[in-house]
């Protein structure tokens, strides 16, 4: 049975190119193939082919929409984002605990626009700085009471 | 409910006692998250008293009571809690990296990212799942343990089709669950009324995964009840040409062979090649595995 027409392999380039832009590292994506259906878009192991209309999700979703509108995921954020630097928050301590738990942060001196949040020097997910407040963006499942 | 089983347990009251006692709580470390030993450390941090499981290296009881849902180290993916009974089911598939092996019944999916780990993320698992409800926690769980093999799908188990056979293939089937009594209580359930229906798709669902598996590959059926006729009389009724071969064992696990009569009913002789667990023997839940090869 061949890959279905709704599930497309699709070139990582733009995303590499998005990646690059956007959170100033190269995404290593050896070993891996990006999937595409509809606007969503996944990262799955080689390995992962053959698989019928049935299937819903491969791997790990990159983003609901293609570059250059992408939102990276929390879990593709913390599989492929530890090289991130650009648009980086450091959290620890305190605040760090704030955001785990899905409250936001006040940083008045920061520029809007998204961040990767990173914790203990790992990436954990997006925080987004708007009127000098970091918000969470983890999803509920993530966050600790 | 469970005194169908008397005869055949061998000792009743310590059988009965374990029943009743609270499940302790097992995690294992993710090796697709970090380091285990990075992990242990930090586990032992936040829980100086667990206990190496000593069957199993990297994974651990927790004290009776203790819960580790809300701690960073179970949100991040490091470790997973599952029952230590089935802990080994997925041992018995003999996965190797590369493989294409198909979860038939996956949520939530603690043995499909078992199996992850066992392929290090190479290969495929198919991990498919009919119930609509359980869809949401199976793909949270591969997500936040890193599992990037995966392949999942809703759909009924028994009508599942590939045109690549699969290198094994696993069966956690739905069951009377009797040997969950430590989570929901001894007398919480009555199994009987549902055997029957549980029974009918418990054979397609076996049957199905013999035809999916390629020939020598490998099908493992596991249950979490104690019930023969959803165990050994299941295997039973596999008419395609197989084998059921005995399960390399942890030394340190106690466990009882498969049964070959029941009830009036002879069943076939390697069938005692398949394992019952019982939770007076390891301090465990209840659980069932015969692993099959076909011919």
């Amino acid at each position: 049975m061949s890959d279905p027409a709704q599930w497309q392999i699709v070139a990582p380039d733009a995303l590499i190119a998005f990646v690059a832009e956007r959170y100033g590292f190269t995404l290593e994506l050896t070993g891996y193939h990006l999937w595409q259906r509809g606007a969503s878009q996944w990262i799955a192991s080689e390995g992962v082919h053959g698989f019928s209309e049935q299937v819903e999700a491969v791997g790990i979703r990159v983003s609901r929409r293609p570059p250059p509108r992408t939102q990276l995921s929390t879990a593709f954020i913390r599989r492929f984002c530890h090289q991130a630097t650009v648009d980086v928050c450091h959290l620890a301590g305190d605040d760090a605990t704030a955001y785990l738990q899905g409250r936001s942060l006040e940083r008045p001196a920061e520029e809007a626009g998204e961040r990767i949040v990173f914790i203990d020097g790992e990436p954990v997910g997006r925080g987004r700085l708007r009127d000098g407040l970091l918000h969470c963006e983890l999803p509920k499942a993530y966050r600790i009471r | 409910m469970l005194s169908r089983y008397q005869e055949r347990v061998d000792d009743w009251a310590a059988f009965v006692d374990a029943s009743r006692r609270p499940l302790p709580q097992v995690v294992w470390a993710n090796p697709l998250r970090g380091e285990v030993e990075e992990t242990a450390r930090r586990l032992r941090e936040i829980c100086p008293e667990v206990a190496p499981l000593h069957w199993m290296p990297n994974a651990w009881r927790l004290p009776v009571g203790a819960r580790l849902g809300n701690a960073q180290l179970y949100k991040f993916g490091r470790v997973h809690s599952q029952e230590e009974a089935a802990l080994w089911a997925v041992s018995a598939l003999d996965v190797t990296p590369g493989d294409r092996v198909l979860d038939l019944c996956a949520a939530p999916g603690n043995k499909t990212a078992q199996i992850a780990v066992a392929l290090q993320n190479r290969g495929m698992v198919w991990a498919n799942e009919r119930k609509a409800g359980r869809m949401a926690s199976l793909r949270f769980n591969l997500e936040r343990l890193g599992v990037l093999c995966a392949a999942v799908s809703r759909g009924d188990g028994v009508q599942l089709t590939s045109d690549t056979p699969f290198d094994s293939v696993l069966v956690d089937a739905p069951c009377t669950c009797e040997g969950t009594t430590r989570k929901h209580g001894i007398e919480a359930r009555d199994p009987a009324s549902r055997r029957a229906s549980l029974t009918q798709i418990q054979v397609a669902l076996l049957r199905n995964a013999v035809r999916r598996v390629r020939p020598g590959g490998v099908v493992v059926y596991a249950t979490c009840t104690y019930a023969p006729e959803e165990n050994e009389a299941v295997v039973n009724a596999v008419r395609d040409p197989i084998v059921v071969e005995p399960i390399a064992l942890p030394e340190t696990l106690q466990t009882t062979p498969g049964w070959t009569e029941w009830s009036g009913a002879t069943y076939r002789d390697d069938l005692k090649n398949a394992v019952r667990i019982w939770p007076h023997h390891n301090d465990t839940g209840g659980f069932f595995v015969a692993r099959i090869r076909r011919v």
